[in-house]
Order: C-alpha cells, then sequence, then structure tokens
C-alpha cells in the first residue's frame, strides 16, 4: 500500500508515519503534485463560472483600492462577457504552472532550511514530503468541489475567502476585525492538519528531531500566516 | 489505540466540517429574489412628449416693398399695442415715385383738355364741310377728309382718357407703397423675435421666404405647449384631455393646460426617421410671464383618469413561453404555445410559479394586472439577473437590496482578510 503512487497518497492521510518512512527510502512526487493541482485547479474553475467575473474584477480593484472610471467598468463588463475559450484556456494553463511551481518553490525552501539545521535531505525528498504533507489541502479541495456544485451562484467574497467549507475559526471573528479575521481564518482544519503531516514527514525523511522538525515547520506556517494577516490590515 | 483515537477524531473532525458546510450550502440553496405584494393602488394612464413653448397667436412680420430700414420703433422682447409703428423704411424714392404719377396724371389731364378742343374744332370744320359739299363748293374728297380728321380727334381723346386712367392707376400704388413704407402692429402682443437692425435692407417676401421676416409679434396671453407625441400613443389622445406640462428651463414650475388641437398628419424627426410623430397642442391654462417661445418642455398628458388597480411593479411583469399547461392566449390574442407571453412569478411554498398575467395600463413603476394575480400575491421582482433567467417550480430565497447589501459587506469584511 505504501509502496505505489496512489497507496501513498491515502497512506499519507490515515497512516502518515508508515508512509513516510516509505517515502524516505523512495521518494516520489508526481501522483499527489497531479491531484493537488488537478483538484486545486477543478474547484478555481468550478466556482469561477458560479461567479460574475465582472464583479470579482471589480470586487477585486475595490479592495486593492483602485476607483474605476464608468468607461473602465464597462470595458471590464464587456471583456468578462465575451471571454473566449483561448482565453480561459491559457488562464487554466498558467494557473496549473503557478500552482506546480508552489509547491516546488515551498520544497526548495523546506530544503534550505533544513540543511541548516544539519540534514542531508535532498530536493525530491523535501519536495516528496512536501506534496505528501500537503494532501489535507487536496481532500479540502475534493470537499469544495460537490459544495460549489449544489450552488448556483456564488459570491466574490466567497471566491476570494478560498472556499465554502466550514472549516476554520474565522466566523468567530468580531465583526470589522480584518487582522483577528484572517488569524482565525488560518487556524483552518486542513491547514492543521497539513502542518501536522509536514511536521511528521521531515521527520522521518530528514531524519531530524520532532522539536525541530516542528520548529521548522510552525516557524514557516507562522510567517506565512502573518503575512496574510499583514496583508489584510495593510488594505483596510 | 493514541492512533485509533487521533483516526477516530480527524473523522469526526471531517464529518462535522461537512454536516456544517452542507447544512450552510443548503441555505445558499435558491436564487435570492426580491418579492412585493400585487396591491391596489389608483393609477392613472399619461400619454409623455417633448416639445416647445410657442404662442398661440403670432405674426411674422414682414415688407410689403423693398428698401432701407431708417427707423425701428421697438426692440425685441418690448410689448407693442395694435396700430403702434413698427418700422419705417426710406421713404424719398417712393415720395418722388407717387409725385411723378402725380405729375404724369395733370400732365394726362391736360392732354385730355386738349384732345377735347382739338375734337370741338375738327366737328366745327366737319359741320362746316358737309354745308359746302351740299353746296357743291367742296369736293367729296375734302369732305371726306374733314371726316378723317374728326375721327382722329375722337381717338386721340379717348387715348388721352386712358393715359388719365393709367396715371391715376400709378398714383394709387406710388401711394399705397409709400404708406407701406411704415409697417405698424397688426396686433397687441411683444416683439419675440427681431431679425433687422436700422440700415439694412428689406426685401418683400411671403410666408415661404423665412429670409423676409424682420420680426415677430406674439399674443403672449395664451400659451401653446406644442408636443410631438408618437404614432403609437395618438390614439390615446383626445381634444379637452387635462396635461401638465414642465418646462426644462423653469424647474421648479408645472403649468397645467389642456389638449386643444391634435395634429392629423405625421412626419418624421431627421434624428429619429423610423418614428412617425404627430403634433398636438396643449393651451396652458396658467401661462406666466417667465415662458418664452422655443422653450423645452416635458407633458404628460392624462388619459385616462386615475383609478383604483391591482398593480405590481414594472419590471415584475417578464415575456416567457408558456408554462405546460397555461393558456398562450393570456394576452387576450390567439398566439401560437411557442410565442412568448406576459408572466410574473408568484413566490409559494420557496419556489417561483410562473404565472401568465394580462396587462393593462402602465406608468414609470408600476403596471395593472387585468387577469392572473390577486391582491396580496407575492410576486418577484428583482434583482434583474435573477429574474431574468428564473423558470417555473425554481427554488428561491427572499431577499431585499438591503439585506444583500449587509449580506455582501459582511462576506467583504470577512474575505478582506484571506488575500493571498
Amino acid at each position: 500500500m505504501h509502496e505505489s503512487g496512489f497507496g501513498r497518497v491515502l497512506g499519507a492521510l490515515v497512516a502518515p508515519d508508515k508512509t513516510f518512512r516509505s517515502i524516505a527510502e523512495r521518494p516520489t512526487w508526481v501522483v499527489p503534485l497531479i491531484l493537488l493541482v488537478v483538484l486545486g485547479l477543478s474547484v478555481g474553475l468550478i466556482m469561477q463560472r458560479r461567479v460574475d467575473q465582472a464583479e470579482l474584477i471589480k470586487y477585486q480593484m475595490d479592495r486593492m483600492g483602485v476607483e474605476l472610471s464608468k468607461q473602465q467598468m464597462e470595458k471590464i463588463e464587456n471583456d468578462a462577457a465575451g471571454g473566449s475559450g483561448v482565453r480561459q484556456s491559457l488562464g487554466l494553463a498558467f494557473g496549473t504552472l503557478v500552482a506546480a511551481a508552489a509547491y516546488f518553490v515551498l520544497a526548495a525552501v523546506f530544503l534550505m532550511i533544513l540543511r541548516l539545521a544539519g540534514s542531508e535531505i535532498d530536493f525530491l525528498s523535501s519536495l516528496a514530503v512536501t506534496v505528501h504533507g500537503m494532501l489535507p489541502l487536496g481532500v479540502a479541495a475534493l470537499l469544495n468541489i460537490p459544495l460549489a456544485l449544489s450552488r448556483s451562484e456564488i459570491s466574490p467574497a466567497e471566491v476570494m475567502s478560498g472556499g465554502l467549507l466550514a472549516s476554520n475559526l474565522r466566523p468567530l471573528a468580531p465583526e470589522g476585525s480584518p487582522v483577528v479575521a484572517s488569524l482565525l481564518g488560518s487556524l483552518d482544519f486542513f491547514a492543521i492538519w497539513a502542518v501536522v503531516l509536514l511536521i511528521l514527514g521531515f521527520r522521518r525523511v530528514a531524519r531530524i528531531s520532532t522539536q525541530t522538525s516542528a520548529t521548522i515547520v510552525l516557524v514557516l506556517w507562522g510567517l506565512f500566516v502573518l503575512g496574510k494577516a499583514g496583508i489584510a490590515a495593510v488594505f483596510n | 489505540m493514541k492512533k485509533f483515537l487521533i483516526a477516530a477524531l480527524v473523522v469526526v473532525a471531517l464529518g462535522a466540517i461537512v454536516l456544517v458546510s452542507v447544512r450552510r450550502a443548503g441555505q445558499q440553496k435558491g436564487t435570492k429574489v426580491y418579492v412585493e405584494e400585487a396591491h391596489r393602488e389608483d393609477l392613472g394612464q399619461v400619454v409623455k412628449a417633448s416639445g416647445e413653448i410657442d404662442p398661440r397667436v403670432k405674426v411674422n412680420i414682414s415688407a410689403h416693398v423693398v428698401g432701407k430700414i431708417e427707423k425701428l420703433f421697438v426692440e425685441e422682447g418690448d410689448r407693442i399695442e395694435k396700430g403702434q409703428p413698427f418700422l419705417r423704411l426710406e421713404q424719398q424714392a417712393f415720395i418722388a415715385e407717387r409725385d411723378r404719377w402725380a405729375a404724369q396724371l395733370r400732365r394726362a389731364e391736360t392732354e385730355v383738355r386738349q384732345s377735347q378742343v382739338s375734337l370741338a374744332d375738327t366737328r366745327l370744320k366737319l359741320d362746316r364741310a358737309q354745308k359746302l359739299q351740299a353746296e357743291g363748293i367742296l369736293t367729296r374728297e375734302q369732305l371726306e377728309s374733314s371726316q378723317l380728321a374728326e375721327t382722329s380727334a375722337q381717338l386721340h381723346l379717348q387715348d388721352s382718357r386712358e393715359a388719365v386712367e393709367q396715371a391715376q392707376a400709378n398714383l394709387v400704388k406710388a401711394r399705397d407703397d409709400l404708406s407701406k413704407t411704415t409697417i405698424y402692429a397688426p396686433l397687441s402682443g411683444r416683439v419675440v423675435k427681431l431679425n433687422a437692425e436700422e440700415g439694412e435692407v428689406v426685401v418683400s417676401g411671403t410666408m415661404n421666404n423665412a429670409g423676409s421676416v424682420i420680426g415677430i409679434i406674439a399674443d403672449l396671453s395664451e400659451i401653446l405647449a406644442n408636443v410631438d407625441v408618437d404614432e403609437t400613443e395618438i390614439v390615446e389622445i383626445r381634444q379637452g384631455q387635462p396635461a401638465i406640462v414642465r418646462v426644462d428651463a423653469l424647474r421648479n414650475r408645472t403649468y397645467h393646460g389642456h389638449v386643444v388641437e391634435i395634429g392629423s398628419s405625421g412626419f418624421n424627426k431627421p434624428a429619429q426617421p423610423d418614428v412617425t410623430f404627430f403634433e398636438v397642442e396643449i393651451l396652458l391654462d396658467d401661462p406666466s410671464e417667465d415662458l418664452r417661445p422655443g422653450m423645452s418642455l416635458r407633458a404628460e398628458i392624462q388619459t385616462r383618469p386615475p383609478a383604483s388597480t391591482l398593480v405590481v411593479p414594472i419590471q415584475a411583469v417578464v415575456q416567457r413561453e408558456p408554462a405546460k399547461g397555461q393558456q398562450a392566449e393570456a394576452n387576450g390574442a390567439e398566439t401560437e404555445q411557442t410565442e412568448e407571453i406576459s408572466v410574473v412569478f408568484v413566490v409559494q411554498d420557496g419556489k417561483a410559479r410562473q404565472r401568465p398575467v394580462r396587462t393593462g395600463i402602465s406608468d414609470e413603476t408600476s403596471v395593472e394586472i387585468l387577469d392572473g394575480l390577486k391582491a396580496g400575491d407575492r410576486v418577484v421582482t428583482g434583482p434583474y439577473r435573477a429574474l431574468r433567467d428564473l423558470r417555473d417550480g425554481e427554488a428561491v430565497k427572499i431577499s431585499s437590496p438591503e439585506d444583500e447589501k449587509k449580506d455582501k459587506k459582511n462576506k467583504e469584511d470577512e474575505a478582506k482578510v484571506e488575500v493571498d
């Protein structure tokens, strides 16, 4: 079960320790990477078709503090109404590349920090742990798909918030506190699951202590969370 | 045991997330729509049209003779009474012409008297020649010569008399032309247009020659609102129907009037060559001094007085193909089943139900429902995007623009923190 690509995908979720032991011996990354990219893009596409594109662009501009003239608004609406298949295909290809590249970059960052921490892990092993550790995000995407399909319309705000799952503590944030909302939004079940898997994975594959692995992963995740909160503060 | 516990916790957490999310999605299900109840209200029918202010009586002032303006007695905007001088043209040439014909007349009259004398003389000579010829003193040829001289004198007298008549006629015309060098106001009113200045030469003209109009005098005690009514609405217009007139330049004033004349032949405007309009004249009951000819206006002619009718917001009535079992002739006309008919969507048990309706008159916001609804029915009025795509039996969620705004703001507040 822990030797095949698909077996490792399932194994990382239900029996992570055994799976990461297996990955340490023979790292693989193609299947989980494809799954993560495909599931992520599928959710994106489904949501994209259920959101008013012109509204979405206007919403994004509004959040960035860009005031649009009447002519610009009309152009956006016309462009959104006349979006060609070629343009959508190009967008899809670009999205695929960016999503895949993001995992490579993250794996490289982990590699660099782990090497500094004295590990002898190589890039492919780091990538294998990264994509297997991130699989809970694939589960989240998988659960988002039927939810998105059941909706006839999705608001730009829901699209920008990342999904339709009630898996984080953001609803507990007081009204008008974007930074708190961002921090509570980061306390997401699937994100925490991924953090735990990454800690376990790097402990086994990089052959470091649980404390070191946890410190590295938690610090990086903490920076990511704080970065998001910082951006939320800047744009408000 | 520990692993089993963790796995169980993960499964429970996943289950809870899925349950909450599905429940939240369920709450989101159904197209958000705005609804309003069909209700009775006083609804009248009006025909709207635009046009301009025009005096009911106005006279174009033109010259009957060609000449240079010597004196203008009025300025644009002046009030003028009937019979008051409007302008005077230079008169020297006309006086000279009159005097010339007067002299010509006197000369012709002298000529007549001379001819009369000549005729009397030739008649005496003829009498004498006749006696002498009877006595055999004169030849016949000499007698005939005297007869011819008498006839010639008669003709000359006749010719002289005609010259007198001709001179008299010319004198009359010269005097008339001279009198026309001063133009008097043909009616009391206001000079609403003055096209000429002192020193300019005016030409005599007719109604068809716009360039010959020196000025316009209008009686501003009776003001018309001349409006152009679309051909599809002209059949609703009757003489005597009340109208409300709003003049663009006088924003705070509303004038009342009534239709006094309806054009019987249509015309097209250059800007709308495909639309035929008819001119309708509305006489203002309460004109004010502020009104000026040519001012733009908008008029509402009340073609049906307000009466209590069942109404819904105008945007609630949409065109759809008849739903299964619905009669296509809902609009009162026999139509094919595939033709679209007027329908409204009534919210019943969380679903939108398509109802064919027969509509009556409408105003800017409401439309009369003659058939197909009853007071209290909750009809879908928006949003436009939802109403455009709504289908019979579709699940709906009642909302309102205010709720939508609040909802949107909340979601924005939440999402603002999720900038990636």
